[in-house]
Order: structure tokens, then C-alpha cells, then sequence
């Protein structure tokens, strides 16, 4: 019986062959069950569909803003022959040219880069600049200033000034071993990724921001951010910056809430870093607790590495 | 010949629509996006039937999602060219459309489609109501499950969702894809009004 339930997937995508397909019908006309589980999953696939024909939308939108006609392409294509037909031949005669046709000085002179070109676009304020900072090879290059940048540069307010003091204890001077064991444990999560996630979820737009800063290393300004929101995601990176600036008090707390999250997509990655909290705080009893927890149940994503933290940690 | 350089056939097109990789879909499927005889064709049978040519993208459009929708899940059934079936779903999405709208009756032509060549978009799809419904279901999941619900329904193998969403391993991927369905799941089973709606 449990074979057909495996099927249903198979059978809505088309997948069986046509005896299988007789087997899987006769075996609903006997089964009620099986009926309802059909029904349920059939609803759930087309419901999914929903997300990828959303996503094609959004991308056909793109592409109809830059689409080229195929015809354009032939045409690249048909230059680019005929360049590769004329590099082709100015090859040959090169080739075929006598030897005593040395290149002469002038053509020497067209190879070699020009040297100190004149700058002439704006350049005294980078020569000032320049000269501060004793950058004597900047001397020569032109630039542009933007000074309509520049004066909207001044014009942004200037940060709080407790996140640039928080900033500036971020980064930890010295570790402890267990620090050391934990930070050398934890890998970052790839914020590409998780801003392209969270870019689908309508409400995200705090966790995208929070990721950003979180991207930039500015664990502090995440705290700000993230501090009244309750959704499980968000708890998350918050507890990611509180570990990232050494506040494991503050982390823990946090990551035993999601970890007792069945539902938390991410509870595995939740679990992980409250063991790592323990170890940089040498908290063995609860590392250890964790960590036995994580390396005792097989389908566990951080099984491996818990196991070989647990050996290090009991050390 | 040189064209034959830049396009794909038809059986081509469909291995790569359906072969769970994220680019080569893309290709394929921009591909036929930007065929201008398809476009042409479409066009002029929507405006000879009091169409605009904002109709025609949505018609297009509309008809792409079918024609993916009906490759990835093996109901296309090869009986005539990609073309061809695009440009039947395409009048199809129209006919559809127009009689949502009570615009008019295409009686006429569309008696000649009723052949296996075409398919008519309403079959494969869910109708307004149902797609509020789960709209609104689909939204309590988080960005990330909608992420990796939408990979699975694109058959993606669980190392390239892994991949793709940035996960430890394939295992991570499984555990993961097997969470966010079971929320969903009981997202629909929680809602007895609408299952009763989805006729379940």
C-alpha cells in the first residue's frame, strides 16, 4: 500500500508508465485514503506552481524590456566572421612580408603606452589630494569630481553615535581558546543567498536590510534592527550578529527558542549555533548537550560536525 | 545554418525547459519568449478579434506559464511542433480571457481547436478563487520556503537545491524541502472552508 502513496507524486507529474498508471487507478478505486492523499498532494503541486509561474512572470517582464531579435544576432554573427576572416589575413601578410621590413620607430612608439598624458579635466583637486596622501603616481590623473556627490555626501546625517562606539568593539581583539573553537566552527551564511530569499518574502523587507548590514559586517546595527521583530527567520541573523560580536548571553536565549521550533525551517542551523555558543562560552556541560543531541540524530545536517566538535570539546 | 547556431530544436527545448537547471531553462524558455513569428502570429489573431497589443503580451505571457507547465509535467505529448502548441494555447488563453471578460464568442475558431494539438489552459490551472486562496496560504510561508518550494516544483535534484539556496548539504536540502511542504500542508488541512472550495 505504501508503494502507491510514493506514486501519487509520479502519477500527478505524469511520470508512470501505462501499466503502472492501470495498478495506481485500481488500487484508488479500492482505497479511499489513497483518494484523499491524490487530492491533497494534487492541490499542493498546483499550489507550487503558483511560485514558479510567479517567477517566470517577474523574469518574461524582464525580458521583454531587453529582448533582441534574432535576426540581430545573425548579423553579430556575420561581423564577427568577417573579423575573424580580416584578423586572417592581415596575419597571412604579415607573415609573407620580407624580413628586412623591421618595424620602424614610429610604429615602436604607437605600441608603447603614452607616458604622463596631460590631465585636463579638473585636475587640481586631486593634485591636492594627491599630495596629501603622498600618492606621487596619482599626480597625473585626471578626475572627475562630482561635486554634486560630494555636497550630498555632507549633507547625510552623520551615524548614531553609540553604533559607531558599538562598531568599533565589534571586531574581538583577542579570543579565548573556546571563542577561537567556536568562531573557527561557524560559517558565515552566504548573504547572497539569503537576500535572494528574502526578497520573495513580501514582509521582509527589515531581514533583507538586516541581512545587508549583516553582509558589511555590522553586527551592531543588526541588533537595532532586528530587536522587536519575532519572526523566526529574523531571530535568527539576530542571533547570528549577537554571536558575531561575542554576545553569547544575549544569543542563547534566542537560539533555545527556535531550536524547540519544529516548525523553523532553519531549526538544524538554530541548534548548531547555540552549541557553538556554548563551546566560545566553555560551557561544556550544555555544548556537550547539544552538540550529543545533534551528532545522536541521523538525519541531522550538522551531524559530522557536531561529532567532531563534541571530541574537541571534551578535550 | 548560421541561425541553427543560436536556436535550439524543439526536443532541445523541452530537455532543457525540463532538466532542472536553472540557465539552461531560462534560455530555452527566452528563447521562444522572443520567437517574433510566434509573436506575429499571436498578435494578429488577437487584434483581428478586438484585441490591443497589451493583450497580446498578457495573452503571451499567460501561454508561456501553460506551455512550461505542461512540459515539465509531460502533457505536451510531442503531436505537433512547440510552435504550433504555443500558438494553440496562445488562442486558447484568449478565448479564455475574453470570456471571463464577456468581451465575445469565439465559437467559430475555436471549434477547430478542439483537437489533441491544443490545450486549453483552464484544465491544467487553478481558477480565480482556488489561486486567492492559496495566494494568501502560500504568503505565511517564509521567503525562503517559497524558495525552495518553487525548486522542488521545478524538479530540481536535492545537491542543486543545496546549491542554489546555499545549504550545508543534500541532506540540509531534503530536511529543509520536507519541513516547509509539511507547514504547508498543514496550512491547507487547517483551513476547512477551503477545502471544502478546493473540493478536497
Amino acid at each position: 500500500m505504501n508503494a502507491y502513496f510514493e506514486q501519487i507524486e509520479d502519477y500527478i507529474r505524469g511520470k508512470l508508465n501505462a501499466s503502472e498508471i492501470k495498478d495506481f487507478e485500481a488500487q484508488l478505486k479500492k482505497d479511499p485514503n489513497l483518494v484523499k492523499q491524490l487530492s491533497l498532494t494534487r492541490i499542493e503541486l498546483e499550489s507550487y506552481e503558483l511560485l514558479v509561474s510567479d517567477s517566470l512572470r517577474r523574469k518574461m517582464n524582464t525580458w521583454g524590456s531587453n529582448q533582441k531579435p534574432m535576426i540581430s544576432r545573425v548579423w553579430w554573427a556575420a561581423a564577427a566572421s568577417i573579423a575573424l576572416l580580416a584578423v586572417a589575413f592581415i596575419w597571412v601578410n604579415r607573415e609573407s612580408k620580407p624580413i628586412t621590413d623591421t618595424p620602424s620607430v614610429v610604429k615602436q612608439d604607437t605600441i608603447l603606452p603614452k607616458i604622463n598624458p596631460q590631465p585636463k579635466i579638473n585636475d587640481e583637486p586631486q593634485k591636492q589630494i594627491a599630495s596629501e596622501n603622498k600618492l606621487p603616481e596619482a599626480k597625473n590623473i585626471p578626475v572627475i569630481v562630482d561635486s554634486k556627490k560630494e555636497k550630498n555626501d555632507r549633507n547625510q546625517p552623520l551615524p548614531n553615535k553609540d553604533i559607531l562606539k558599538q562598531q568599533t568593539t565589534e571586531k574581538p581583539t583577542t579570543l579565548s581558546e573556546s571563542e577561537n573553537l567556536a568562531y573557527q566552527s561557524f560559517e558565515q551564511p552566504n548573504y547572497d543567498n539569503e537576500l535572494r530569499s528574502a526578497t520573495r518574502g513580501e514582509n521582509d523587507t527589515i531581514l533583507t536590510k538586516a541581512l545587508i548590514l549583516l553582509k558589511d559586517k555590522k553586527s551592531n546595527e543588526v541588533q537595532v534592527i532586528l530587536a522587536k521583530s519575532d519572526e523566526p527567520e529574523s531571530s535568527y541573523y539576530l542571533s547570528v550578529a549577537y554571536f558575531n560580536s561575542r554576545e553569547f548571553n544575549k544569543a542563547i536565549p534566542i537560539l533555545e527558542k527556535l531550536s524547540q521550533n519544529l516548525d523553523y525551517i532553519n531549526k538544524e542551523k538554530a541548534e548548531w549555533l547555540l552549541a557553538l555558543c556554548y563551546v566560545a562560552q566553555n560551557d561544556k556541560v550544555n555544548a556537550k548537550k547539544v552538540l550529543t543531541v545533534i551528532k545522536e540524530d541521523l538525519q541531522h545536517t550538522y551531524k559530522e560536525k557536531a561529532g567532531a566538535l563534541l571530541l574537541k570539546v571534551g578535550n | 545554418m548560421i541561425i541553427s547556431l543560436f536556436t535550439y530544436s524543439d526536443s532541445e527545448l523541452i530537455t532543457m525547459i525540463c532538466s532542472g537547471n536553472e540557465g539552461k531553462r531560462e534560455k530555452a524558455l527566452r528563447q521562444l519568449y522572443n520567437d517574433k513569428s510566434i509573436r506575429i502570429t499571436v498578435s494578429q489573431y488577437v487584434s483581428n478579434t478586438g484585441g490591443s497589443s497589451q493583450d497580446t503580451d498578457d495573452v503571451f505571457q499567460e501561454s508561456m506559464i501553460t506551455l512550461d507547465n505542461c512540459l515539465r509535467n509531460n502533457r505536451f505529448g510531442n503531436r505537433s511542433t512547440l510552435k504550433t502548441f504555443l500558438i494553440g494555447v496562445c488562442k486558447w488563453t484568449w478565448y479564455s480571457m475574453k470570456r471571463k471578460q464577456k468581451r465575445i464568442n469565439l465559437t467559430d475558431d475555436m471549434n477547430q481547436m478542439d483537437s489533441d494539438d491544443f490545450i486549453n489552459p483552464e484544465v491544467l490551472m487553478l481558477d480565480d478563487e482556488r489561486v486567492s486562496i492559496v495566494r494568501d496560504l502560500l504568503q505565511k510561508l517564509g521567503g525562503k520556503c517559497k524558495q525552495l518550494l518553487e525548486l522542488y516544483q521545478l524538479n530540481y535534484s536535492m545537491q542543486e537545491i543545496a546549491d542554489s539556496v546555499g545549504f550545508e548539504n543534500m541532506q540540509s536540502s531534503k530536511n529543509a524541502v520536507a519541513k516547509c511542504r509539511n507547514n504547508f500542508k498543514e496550512l491547507l488541512m487547517s483551513q476547512s472552508e477551503l477545502m471544502l472550495t478546493l473540493k478536497y
